[in-house]
This record gives C-alpha cells, sequence and structure tokens, in this order.
C-alpha cells in the first residue's frame, strides 16, 4: 500500500477538545521506518489526557495526539545506508514495507546504567508517545502513520490480526507484572504452575492479566470486581477453559474509620480465600484498580510469604496496613510498563492459547475520523445509543 | 599536565603476516556528537594479543588484514562530540573498549557483553588501542579518581573481567572459594573474591613463583597442581580449615582439562563453577559429578553493565590493589619488546605508554 504525502491526526487541544488535522506524512530517519497505524487501542492514561488534560501530575503543555497500543504495516523504509555508517545496525534495518508490526513506544537512552542493565522501563530519559510526562511531547499513535525506530518495530505473525497487535502493549504490561511476581521479592515464590491467583479489578488489565495466567499454568485464579456484566465477560474467556473463577465484591460506601474500613477489607477478603477454598490466601495477587479499599484487599488476601502486584495506577497515597504485609514477608511490588516483554506477548499470541482474546476484550471499534465517540466509549460517556448495549472494556480506533 | 606536541599520530600495527611496525594514523575526530577522543596514556597486554600475534586468529576470528591490538587503555580526554556532557577535555579516563549495538535483544535485556554485532577492540576487524589518539563513546569511559594512576586504569579492564566471573560465582560473605589459576586474572580474582567477603580463597597453578606472589597478593592457601585431579582434588579440601566436602564455588581461570576436571570434583554440593575462559574448545567433563551435587557450570565472558564501575571503586577504595600485578614497562617505541617479554611470561603484567608518553607521567597521580 503506497504511502501518501499526507495523514489525518487525531490532535488533542485541551481536555474534552480533541481536532482531526492535517500533517504531512512523516518520512523515515536512516534507523526508523514509517508504519500505518491499523489499530490503536484505547488506555486509561489516554482518557485522563482526554477528560481533564492532563493524568496525575503531567500536565498537557502542547497540543499532542493520545493513543500508544498500536500496530500497523510498515509502509516506508529508508534508503540503504553507506556501509561504512557505523551508526546503523541489523537491528536496524530488519524490516521491510509489508512487514505487520506491533509497536514499542516508549524510547530509552540506552546508555544509562539502567538501560545497560536491561530495565530501560525505568530509564529517566525514555520518551514515551502519548506522555505530557517529557516535553516537547511525543505524538502517539492516534494518527494515520508514524515513523518510529526499526528496533522497537516487533515483527507480528501473519496468523495474527492488528487488533491482536494492538493488545500486545497492554499484554506486555501483564507479563512485565507476572514476572515481577516471580523475581522480585525475596525468591520467585512458588513456581507460577499450580499457584493460586487473584486478580483485583475486571477491567481489561485484570482480564488480559487472568488470562496470561492461566496460560502460564496457574491452577486457580479469581477475578474479583464489583460490575457482574464484566464478571460475566471473564466467565467467557478463552472460551470458558481459562477456567477463571469470579466473584462480586458488593458495592459499599466507604466507613468513617481507617479501623472500620481496614476490618471490612479484611473481612472481604476471608470471603474471597473461602470462595477459593484457601485456607490462608491467595500465593499471588495482581491489583489492578489503584483504588485503596482494592489495595488493602490484596494485602489481607495474600498468603503469607506470598507477592501483591500494584498495577493498577490510582491514588499516589494511600492508607495501607503495611504490618499485615511486613510481618507476614508479602512483598509488595510496584511495576511501571515493561520491558523485554513484547517478544513472549507475541509468542504467547502465536502460539494460539489466546484464541478469542481479542473478541471477548475489544467491545467498539470506532474510525480515527470519529475519534471523540471513542473517548466517551472508553469514559463511559457515551451518547445515546453510541455503546450499542455493551459495556466499554477495549475501545479501539482501526483503520 | 600532560600535553600533546601536536604531530601526527603514530600507530603500532600487526600484518596479516604478523609482523609488527609503527605506521603514521590520521588523528580521529569523535564517531559520533557522544563519542569522545582520548590520547592513550598506559596499555596493559593480554594473552589475547599474544595470541593474535603468535597464531593470527582465536577460534572463529581471524587476521584478515592489518590490525591494531591492545584493548587495556587509560588516557586522557581531548575532544569531546557536541553532544557530551559527562566528560570534558583533560578527564582522566579508564577505557571500556567494547562498544554493543545497544539495540538487540541482549543489549536491551541487559547483557550487553552478549551483543551479537559488538565492536570490541583488537579483535579482528576493530582495531585496539596500541595508537595516539582513540574514539569511544561517552560512556564507555570511566573517570578515574585522581588517586588513580594511568597504569592502575588501564588494569581495570582485566578487572572488569574479574569482577564479572566472580559476580557469577554468587559469592556470599564467609564463602570458600577455589581459583585455578594464578595469572593475571585468576589474582584478580581471588582478589574480588576476598572484597566480596569470602573467608577462604585458595589458588593453584603448576609455577612455584606464581604461587608465592599469589600466597603474597590474595589467597588465603595456594596449591601446586600435579595434573592428577584425584590427587588434587583431596589436597585442596584439605587445605580448607573447616572441614567441608566442597568449595560454595570455583573459577577457573586455566581452561585446561585436568584443572576443570579437578576443580568440578573440589565444588561442593549445590555450589557454582565459573569458567572465566577456555582453552581448548572440547574438553572431557564429569557431567556426573556435576549432576549428583547440582552444581551450576556457568560460562563468563568479557563483562557487562556496572563491572567496570565497580572496578574503578574496588581500586579506589584500596579492596583490590592492581598496582602490584605490574611488573614491566616499555615505552610505545619498544612495544615490539613489550610483546616479546610478555609472550615468555616474565612477570605480571606488562604496560605499554601511549607515544610521546612519558614514564614520569604514569605513576604521577595527575
Amino acid at each position: 500500500m503506497a504511502p501518501s504525502s499526507e495523514i489525518q491526526s487525531l490532535v488533542l487541544h485541551g481536555a474534552k477538545d480533541l481536532r482531526l488535522e492535517t500533517r504531512p506524512a512523516p518520512q523515515p530517519k536512516p534507523n526508523e521506518v514509517q508504519v500505518t497505524i491499523k489499530a490503536t487501542g484505547l488506555c486509561g492514561s489516554d482518557l485522563h489526557y482526554y477528560t481533564h488534560g492532563r493524568n496525575g501530575n503531567f500536565v498537557l503543555q502542547s497540543p499532542m495526539c493520545l493513543g500508544h497500543e498500536a500496530a500497523g504495516v510498515v509502509t516506508a523504509v529508508p534508503e540503504q545506508p553507506a556501509s561504512n555508517d557505523t551508526t546503523i545496525t541489523p537491528a536496524d534495518s530488519s524490516l521491510k514495507v509489508g512487514d505487520r508490526v506491533a509497536l514499542e513506544v516508549g524510547i530509552p537512552c540506552r546508555t544509562c546504567n539502567l538501560c545497560a542493565t536491561g530495565r530501560y522501563n525505568l530509564c529517566p530519559k525514555l520518551s514515551f508517545r502519548s506522555s505530557a510526562k517529557t516535553f516537547p511531547h511525543a505524538d502517539g499513535t492516534l494518527q494515520d502513520a508514524i515513523t518510529q525506530p526499526a528496533n522497537m518495530c516487533h515483527k507480528i505473525p501473519e496468523s495474527m490480526s492488528f487488533e491482536e497487535g494492538a493488545l500486545i502493549e497492554p499484554l506486555a504490561v501483564c507479563l512485565h507484572a507476572i514476572n515481577r511476581s516471580q523475581t522480585a521479592g525475596s525468591g520467585s515464590g512458588v513456581p507460577l504452575t499450580g499457584s493460586t491467583a487473584l486478580v483485583i479489578g475486571a477491567g481489561a488489565m485484570g482480564m488480559l492479566t487472568a488470562a496470561a495466567l492461566s496460560v502460564s499454568g496457574v491452577t486457580q485464579i479469581v477475578i474479583a470486581d464489583i460490575d457482574a456484566p464484566r464478571l460475566k465477560i471473564c466467565e467467557g474467556l478463552g472460551g470458558g477453559k481459562f477456567g477463571i473463577k469470579t466473584f462480586l465484591i458488593p458495592k459499599k460506601a466507604p466507613l468513617p474509620t481507617t479501623e472500620e474500613n481496614l476490618a471490612s477489607a479484611t473481612e472481604l477478603a476471608a470471603q474471597v480465600s473461602a470462595f477459593a477454598g484457601l485456607a490462608t490466601g491467595f500465593d499471588r495477587v495482581y491489583e489492578c484498580t489503584g483504588v485503596p479499599p482494592c489495595v488493602q484487599l490484596g494485602i489481607f488476601a495474600s498468603t503469607p510469604g506470598g507477592k501483591l502486584v500494584l498495577v493498577g495506577m490510582g491514588n499516589p497515597v494511600q492508607t495501607l496496613p503495611l504490618g499485615a504485609a511486613a510481618l507476614r514477608e508479602v512483598d509488595i511490588i510496584g511495576v511501571f510498563r515493561y520491558a523485554n516483554c513484547y517478544p513472549p506477548a507475541i509468542q504467547m499470541f502465536a502460539s494460539g492459547k489466546l484464541a478469542g482474546i481479542a473478541d471477548a476484550l475489544v467491545s467498539h471499534r470506532v474510525p480515527l475520523s470519529e475519534g471523540s465517540k471513542a473517548f466517551r466509549l472508553a469514559a463511559n460517556q457515551a451518547q445515546e445509543g453510541e455503546d450499542e448495549g455493551r459495556v466499554a472494556v477495549k475501545v479501539m480506533i482501526t483503520a | 599536565m600532560v600535553e600533546w606536541e601536536g604531530k601526527e599520530d603514530l600507530a603500532f600495527v600487526l600484518s596479516v603476516d604478523r609482523k609488527f611496525s609503527f605506521e603514521p594514523r590520521t588523528r580521529p575526530k569523535p564517531a559520533t556528537s557522544r563519542d569522545v577522543v582520548v590520547r592513550v596514556i598506559a596499555t596493559g597486554i593480554c594473552g589475547s594479543d599474544i595470541h593474535y600475534w603468535r597464531h593470527g586468529a582465536i577460534g572463529d576470528f581471524k587476521l584478515t588484514q592489518p590490525i591494531v591490538l591492545g584493548h587495556e587503555s587509560a588516557g586522557v580526554v581531548e575532544e569531546c562530540g557536541e553532544d557530551v556532557t559527562s566528560l570534558k577535555p583533560g578527564d582522566r579516563v579508564a577505557l571500556e573498549p567494547g562498544v554493543p549495538c545497544r539495540r538487540c535483544r541482549q543489549c536491551r535485556g541487559g547483557k550487553y557483553n552478549l551483543c551479537a554485532d559488538m565492536r570490541f577492540a583488537a579483535t579482528p576487524p576493530y582495531n585496539g588501542t596500541l595508537t595516539t589518539h582513540y574514539s569511544l563513546p561517552d560512556d564507555f569511559c570511566y573517570k578515574l579518581p585522581k588517586e588513580m594512576s594511568f597504569e592502575e586504569g588501564a588494569l581495570v579492564e582485566p578487572l572488569s573481567v574479574a569482577v564479572h566471573s566472580t559476580q557469577l560465582a554468587g559469592i556470599r560473605p564467609g564463602n570458600t572459594i577455589l581459583v585455578l589459576g594464578a595469572g593475571p586474572v585468576g589474582l584478580l580474582c581471588c582478589a574480588v573474591a576476598r572484597a566480596f567477603g569470602a573467608s577462604v580463597v585458595v589458588c593453584t597453578d603448576i609455577v612455584q613463583s606464581r604461587l608465592d606472589f599469589a600466597q603474597s597478593y590474595a589467597a588465603t592457601h595456594v596449591h601446586r597442581m600435579s595434573g592428577q585431579p584425584q590427587e588434587d582434588k583431596d589436597a585442596l579440601l584439605q587445605t580448607l580449615p573447616v572441614e567441608t566436602t566442597g568449595f560454595d564455588a570455583v573459577i577457573d581461570a586455566t581452561g585446561v582439562g585436568s584443572c576443570i576436571m579437578c576443580g568440578i570434583h573440589a565444588l561442593g554440593r549445590g555450589g557454582t563453577f565459573v569458567q572465566v575462559g577456555p582453552g581448548r574448545p572440547i574438553i572431557d567433563f564429569p557431567v556426573a559429578q556435576l549432576c549428583s551435587k547440582e552444581g551450576v557450570y556457568k560460562g563468563s565472558f568479557r563483562y557487562g553493565a556496572g563491572d567496570y564501575e565497580l572496578g574503578v571503586e574496588l581500586v579506589q577504595s584500596g579492596k583490590v590493589n592492581v598496582r602490584d600485578l605490574i611488573t614491566h614497562r616499555f615505552d610505545f617505541e619498544e612495544a615490539q619488546a613489550a610483546f616479546e617479554s610478555s609472550s615468555q611470561q616474565n612477570g605480571m603484567k606488562t604496560i605499554i605508554y601511549g607515544y610521546q608518553v612519558k614514564q614520569s607521567w604514569l605513576a604521577a597521580k595527575l
């Protein structure tokens, strides 16, 4: 497909102010390729920028395109570099026009110690598309085409759809969380296979985490949420063969005192453990909401020596029962995006074990020209009839 | 102060038929905006340099065009690329001579020493540091504290090999370690193992003078190998002050088959054996021993993230002494004699000064 000389970009100018603009098509530099975007999934951070013009402390300082969960097809590569150009390596020049790729959109500096030790997700100079953390802002993937370093474009097999390709990014977040739940803290814990896990929060992240855990051999997986329709989707994941058990958390208003709230969380933890037939709690808990009562639940529901991974980003300052974690050697593990997780995520999809996951998770598909509708859907602020009667799990902008 | 008189660069070149000569070279410019150009002040000779001279190849790396050898160097920054912020002209630095691609799976995964596209100085076809000026990226230069001499800075390279291998052994405080080989690398592994908290470090060799040196340098005990693995193993275990069935970790810096055989036999249950470098590419290996004691046999290759920094810190803090390993020093014009001396295993470590470098600069803490 020949690249045209102009592209459309969906640009955020301020809260709820999205504008479709025409721009010249970007041309790839010597170490880059041009990728025509076929699918971009919307993420909670995109929604924050859309709704508030900021994501926590990161405030939009200039117009910026959103979107970072993307897949597409390579539509232009640079001309052959001179053979004595030592700055171009094999990892830069292995893609050709027509290759289908999932995009890893965070570019690290590659020269600091964090990069050198493989933890490039923590690089202080990392530039991430669609984030206002650094300035100038790097535009996101809600455009017809972008240019990207070739070594950050990961080939996906023909058997994978572009929508599955766009799910690689959130799946990479899940795999990073699962990796950290094995390696971080004291020792590696029990092997995943045969272990027990609790996922708190049945959004797209919780659902993907539960699916990835199932594929990784975890025997007992419980996913908990306050929303029954989302739990229903979880039950059907993997054609029902993932064996994910669901637990409906009763919706309750917060109680007046910290002690009462913690007592309530303790009791809820006991109920979830009993539901799973576990005497002392779960080997691993993946907290995918960021909401304080859920994080508290996560601590109480961990078995002694267990691991709690904080996947959800909520209030940065929370009241938590640290003693209940520390004195039982429950490791509380933070995660930030992912490093080196795209290849295993692609392998997981390519193996066929996650067949059907895109159909289950992608609830709505919208073209770029109707971008505002996509954001309204994802923010649960859809206008009359826009949602076609389906709960929004993962909304994708597709070409 | 080190001053450059501005004449043409001179390089010490090995031809394809393995003859040395001195040749003029154009002074390099920084290869990228993040590179610096360093005036090379001191370079140590490594066994691999000797090997290319004597044999023209190491494994699959073959000499097919003239090459400048040398990769254990320290020097002074003279020019910085326009985006360099961490260094300035006049800075004294140790050079890490291997530049990875930074983008492949190994680099991104934290093991840049395993980069398939690694450009390593003095490994064909890449030129090394036995020349006047050398260009490399700013993050591969490590500032020397003012108390460290250029000679010590040059030895951070083999020290980093020891730091990397010894870390792979997983040494915990109080451990008992066996180091096979009392050459420079073996000695440095002994010193690093002591710095990491090992209580017992037994060093072996077949040359008595090397063992005597090891005993005074960093080993707690030494043993002269007989070449009979079983006998040697029994003798080694008897050196341990507290009776145990084996060493917590074994580090082999010889590559010799009978040493490796002995080392596996002397390894404790659940222990780790680190192979710092190979000798013959294929050896007889006691696999049954390894399995029954659930030992771990690890390969080690050069050095990676954090190793140079730790090396500089170990020298600066006095935990590892590299100065005492230097036994011979030659001017740049005498580089051939330096190679001949080193190849006869005279002394321990031989240093060649850079072109027009005065001897007084090296020991001085400028």
